[in-house]
């Protein structure tokens, strides 16, 4: 699904847990879930509810992969570098959608449209090579195919 | 009082007290990088390890943090001991080429030169962790902590800029065992409160 | 010698760091020889477990109540030792730890022996300090009262909600009852935040239904006395009836800031081009208008593009306001191209379909207002175009606001002149201050749109409960090193107040009338410039006091040979410094003795003039970097206060370089020694202070001298408050100053040299017996007699037709 949800209430989702250290990496989770990445202002606002000092929520916050700290695009493409898939010539199109998207490596293009990630397993190895896009399965992808449905999804 | 013997000595220890402090007691020298007396143990450089034998058996345990016990026989140079510390001391010389103290370490146990890559030429750092857990236990402003994992873990503030918990007390400069820690200190104590005062002005 | 105090001074061998290079044992005979001290003993490591054992098992079989650890370095170790002897009945302040590995062994290439004698001065002087110690009574902190929030900000209901689930009580001081109106009025302080008003009106329900919150409506706050734990709110009766008054234990002020509008400089009409809250008033009251709106967002062309983030957040609120329920109308954003959109993901899909459009300017040329027209220049075409409008909304003027400095004033809250309120964090430990300078929530602190105002007030009241809590449990405790006020000293004339950084004086009371000072012991933060300026020694650092100070500069002093060096770093700055040289090995002049103090701001003139007067030919203070004082302005007012004793030093005949104040930071270690070996490069040269008996005349004159009210009225003056610049007037007019504090001076220490003569001799004196003894001419000294004969100082009488002067 294209990332569109806004207005969600942050103090909701913080008011979900009691505010105990314990609870740092729940809330987190629960953070990543609805916003796509961890602002500094959510940072802060967990830090405030747990006590847990904000330079130790950091730590916790860039130690997960799947905490991201930076804002997510509007678009989520992950292109799968497993084993199947990395023989199959993934690589080459996770570098070639990246730089088509004027990005150095994985990251969020300046006008938070796409976001391109590298995944080491998608769990689905005989549909290689295998991309995300915004949680659809793209099976046996190629270049020119993901671009197109990268681009389709621009035009939206 | 607890008796066990270290290096063949008697010595006698308190529950509670760890094998590195039992021993510094005895004038035995164990070397140690991630130890200061200012903050728990932690475990982590793993250079003071000692050997524990019992009969034909024998492990090696971090004595910073192992407590003495009853009867333990404890050796701290023997070639297990010395052969961990070489591994260890070459794999930092990989990690810390600019490092004097390490250097001078390895070369006390006839460590010269490194078979491992060298991914850093500057990097002084060797995340013991000690301005961290000085931070937080000696000061209680927690100003910074390890970022990242793996082999991008560095040590910072976080977003890796000045904030506001860092109080510029220089306990972290202190104790750091290589001086890594006083390059990185610019980036973490920030501009003078008074100055920025100064430039909110309405 | 009875010792009050029983002092143990444990020596550390710290493995090879320590002992081989320094003669611990001829160390200890000194010591034993010594009848300061009670008990000597030698560890390994006096800092680890087994050390600690010996260390309790020797306090208790000595009864030791004063410890001088010889070790390393005090800013690192201290805390463990002061946590580890608490259990054996010693508190912060009775422990001492002075650097011997970093000071002494590991950074010259003197013999053992040598070394074993500089650390014994050390230790000695260290001893002294203790020896001089009422250690006061651990001071705990009640709370007598409810928390109250003031000020009227809209954080009121967040610290309110916060304190309420807490089970604090509270009073919250509310500009009106109703908080429909308050949502209403929200506008003039955060406009375009309407999509807040759902959860905000939320959290006001919850705290109008908290039995724990009393809402009280106000006139203006006109007061505030006391303490942490015990204050007295005064406030105005909105009705005009008497002045109500509060006892409350905590103190939060919600304070917000204004919005102003624009000025005619970008258009500004108030009908057509209109600011944030006027924009806010019309949606309330007309509804989205019709036809083309366009916000500029114009922060950095008013100077402001700090603040661009905020403005075009409310805007985008406000936009999409009018867009979701007005689809004529149209809306665009006109931005300068600096700015980062600041829209997520989401948003900017939500913008597209709402169609606002967002459209950069180059913002290098400033975009013009035109009828019906804005004219832009494009940042990618480098053509200027121009966007059509039919209203114009620009940025808002952000201001603190009249009756918020007000509030803030009567907090005690310093600050400039028309600037955020926002507080500057007390650079020390947290072991140093009991709690932030003040508790402050909103945009007047510093402008923030509405849900970081209310995270603020939450924070706040977090702070509050946690203080509280501890309280009840009888477990809040004053820091051990802060200021007390002796109140029958203090004549309320303000001087410290006027210096303090840290807020802890309480601040002035109503109109008329001197009031005594007091000092809240959780906010001050030890740094006790205020005691060492106050003219009448009223105000001391407890656990840390002057006579401390004095007792270990004169132990020391006396101790030094001729060429040695007597110096004062404090904590954040030189004596840093010295440890990192230390733990880096770096060797330099040995000559250097420095003794620790928290801030050089609080080493008070009579501590510096008793080193000279009991033995030291120099004296060499290290602070920090100038404008980075932790305490206040250490740095500067040590300049007036070495200042002064160079003029004195001149007077006395002395060469003035023998007393220089220095800056040291912690991370250039290498620096520090150029310091070091420069000052006494200069001090070899000058050689030693002949020990005549006029020369020691003289010093005992300038030691009275430094402690004169008078002359510590004028020094007060020079010292620099916050926010001055740097160097106070012109320079014409220091210049000025300065020949008169010359003159003041002068006076004052003939003055104080005849008085010392005239107790000490204790017998009346004439005029030319006097001019002899002092090797004055008799003219001025004629002067002087006069005036002391007039504040009745001294008495004259006629003895064979000669006056006399005696002492009264």
């Amino acid at each position: 699904m294209a990332q569109t949800a806004i207005d969600i209430d942050i103090d909701e989702i913080i008011e979900r847990y009691p505010g105990k250290p314990e609870y740092l990496i729940f809330l987190l989770q629960d953070i990543q879930a609805a916003f796509n990445y961890i602002s500094s202002e959510a940072l802060t606002l967990v830090c405030d509810h747990t006590g847990v000092p904000e330079a130790q929520a950091y730590a916790v916050a860039t130690f997960y992969n799947s905490f991201s700290l930076e804002p997510k695009g509007e678009n989520l493409i992950h292109v799968c570098l497993g084993t199947a898939c990395h023989l199959k010539g993934s690589g080459l199109i996770a570098e070639n959608l990246m730089r088509k998207l004027g990005l150095d490596g994985p990251g969020t293009t300046e006008d938070l449209k796409y976001t391109v990630e590298t995944v080491n397993c998608l769990g689905a190895c005989a549909l290689a090579p295998v991309a995300l896009v915004n949680g659809d399965y793209q099976p046996k992808v190629t270049s020119p195919k993901l671009m197109k449905t990268v681009q389709k999804l621009g035009d939206e | 009082m607890l008796s066990l013997t270290i290096d063949g000595k008697k010595v006698e220890a308190e529950a509670g007290w760890s094998l590195l402090d039992t021993a510094r007691q005895y004038g035995i020298e164990i070397p140690t990088l991630c130890y200061h007396e200012a903050v728990e143990p932690f475990g982590a450089c793993r250079l003071c390890v000692v050997e524990l034998r019992q009969g034909n058996n024998s492990r090696l345990v971090a004595s910073c943090v192992y407590p003495a016990e009853q009867g333990l026989e404890v050796h701290t140079a023997s070639e297990k001991v010395n052969n961990v510390r070489r591994w260890i001391l070459e794999m930092l010389l990989s990690e810390c080429p600019a490092s004097s103290e390490i250097r001078e370490m390895a070369a006390q146990y006839g460590v010269k030169t490194t078979r491992f890559e060298i991914s850093d030429p500057e990097q002084e750092c060797i995340l013991c962790g000690l301005c961290v857990r000085a931070c937080a236990q000696v000061v209680g402003a927690n100003a910074i902590s390890t970022v990242g994992r793996g082999a991008q873990k560095e040590i910072g503030s976080p977003y890796l800029t000045p904030g506001d918990d860092c109080v510029a007390c220089g306990t972290c400069v202190t104790v750091c065992p290589t001086g890594a820690m006083s390059a990185r200190f610019e980036r973490v104590r920030g501009v003078p409160a008074v100055v920025m005062a100064r430039s909110v002005k309405g | 010698m009875a010792n009050q105090s029983k002092i143990g001074v444990f020596l550390c061998e710290c493995g090879r760091r320590i002992a081989p290079l320094v003669d611990l044992n001829q160390l200890k005979e000194q010591l034993e020889a010594d009848p300061l001290i009670d008990y000597v003993g030698v560890e390994p490591f006096s800092c680890l477990a087994p050390g600690m054992a010996d260390i309790k098992k020797a306090i208790a079989a000595n009864g030791l109540d004063r410890v001088v650890i010889a070790g390393c370095e005090a800013r690192v170790m201290l805390s463990k030792f002061e946590h580890e002897l608490a259990a054996s009945g010693l508190e912060a302040g009775q422990v001492d730890i002075v650097n011997l590995r970093g000071h002494v062994a590991q950074v010259s290439d003197q013999s053992p022996e040598e070394k074993a004698a500089k650390g014994f001065k050390l230790i000695k002087a260290a001893a002294a300090g203790l020896e001089a110690l009422a250690p006061s009574a651990h001071e705990k902190v009640e709370f007598t009262g409810p928390a109250m929030i003031l000020g009227g900000g809209i954080a009121t209901y967040s610290a309110a909600q916060e304190l309420s689930r807490r089970g604090i009580e509270c009073i919250a001081a509310v500009a009106t009852d109703e908080w429909e109106d308050e949502i209403r009025m929200l506008h003039e302080h955060y406009p375009g935040e309407r999509h807040y008003y759902d959860r905000l009106e939320a959290i006001m329900k919850e705290v109008d239904s908290s039995p724990l919150v009393r809402r009280i409506t106000v006139g203006e706050l006109t007061s505030l006395a006391g303490r942490t734990g015990e204050y007295h709110v005064t406030f105005s009766d909105p009705l005009g009836g008497p002045p109500r008054v509060y006892e409350v234990g905590a103190v939060i002020a919600a304070l917000d800031g204004q919005m102003l509008n624009q000025g005619s400089n970008f258009g500004h009409d108030g009908r057509s081009v209109i600011c944030h809250t006027e924009a806010e008033e019309m949606l309330w009251t007309l509804g989205p208008p019709e036809g083309q709106i366009v916000f500029w967002l114009n922060d950095y062309e008013a100077g402001h593009p700090e603040y661009c983030y905020l403005s075009s957040r409310a805007a985008w609120s406000m936009a999409r306001y009018m867009r979701e329920r007005s689809p004529l109308t149209k809306v665009t954003m006109l931005y300068n191209h600096q700015m980062a959109v600041p829209l997520s993901a989401g948003e900017r899909a939500a913008s597209r379909k709402l169609g606002i459009t967002w459209v950069p300017y180059d913002g290098a040329l400033r975009p013009t207002v035109q009828s019906g027209f804005v004219t832009y220049c494009d940042p990618e075409d480098h053509l200027e175009h121009e966007m059509p409008w039919d209203k114009l909304i620009l940025s808002p003027r952000r201001s603190v606001g009249h009756e918020a400095t007000k509030v803030a004033h009567i907090l005690g809250l310093e600050h400039e002149e028309g600037a955020f309120l926002e507080e500057h964090k007390q650079r020390v430990r947290p072991e140093q201050v009991g709690r932030d300078e003040a508790y402050l929530a909103g945009s007047a602190r510093y402008p923030c749109d509405l849900h970081e105002a209310l995270r603020q007030g939450r924070r706040a009241a977090i702070k509050t409960a946690e203080m509280v809590a501890k309280a009840q449990a009888g477990e809040l405790f004053a820091p051990r090193m802060v200021c007390v006020v002796d109140q029958s000293k203090c004549i309320g004339c303000g001087l410290c107040k006027e210096i303090c950084d840290c807020g802890g004086i309480e601040p002035v009371e109503g109109p008329g009338g001197n009031i005594p000072r007091h000092v809240d012991p959780m906010v001050c933060t030890g740094g006790g410039t205020c005691a060492a300026a106050c003219p009448y020694h009223a105000l001391t650092i407890q656990n840390n006091t002057t006579s401390q100070r004095e007792a270990r500069v004169s132990t020391l002093s006396k101790a030094l040979s001729p060429d040695e060096v007597v110096a004062f770093g404090c904590a954040w700055g030189g004596l840093a410094a010295a440890d990192n040289a230390g733990v880096k090995g770096m060797a330099y002049d040995p000559r250097l003795y420095m003794l620790r103090v928290s801030c050089i701001g609080q080493l008070d003139p009579s501590v510096l003039a008793r080193a000279f007067l009991e033995g030291a030919n120099s004296l060499l203070l290290i602070g920090c970097p100038p404008e980075d004082c932790h305490h206040s302005y250490g740095l500067d007012h040590t300049w007036s206060r070495v200042n002064l004793m160079k003029k004195l030093l001149a007077l006395c005949g002395f060469d003035r370089r023998r007393i220089a104040l220095a800056h040291a930071d912690l991370n250039r270690p290498e620096e520090y020694i150029r310091t070091v070996d420069s000052f006494i490069a200069t001090m070899s040269e000058l050689g030693p202070i002949e020990r005549t008996p006029e020369n020691q005349e003289k010093l005992a004159g300038l030691y009275a001298t430094v402690n004169s009210p008078r002359v510590r009225w004028v020094l007060g003056a020079t010292l620099r408050r916050p926010w001055e610049e740097v160097y106070p007037g012109n320079q014409r007019n220091a210049l000025a100053f300065d020949r008169d504090m010359m003159g003041v001076v002068s006076e004052e220490f003939i003055k104080a040299r005849v008085a010392n003569l005239l107790k000490e001799q204790a017998r009346p004196f004439q005029l030319r017996e006097l001019a002899a003894a002092l090797h004055e001419d008799e003219k001025p000294l004629m002067d002087s007699l006069r005036e002391m004969v007039g504040e009745g100082v001294i008495g004259r009488m006629h003895k064979d037709g000669v006056a006399h002067y005696v002492m009264r």
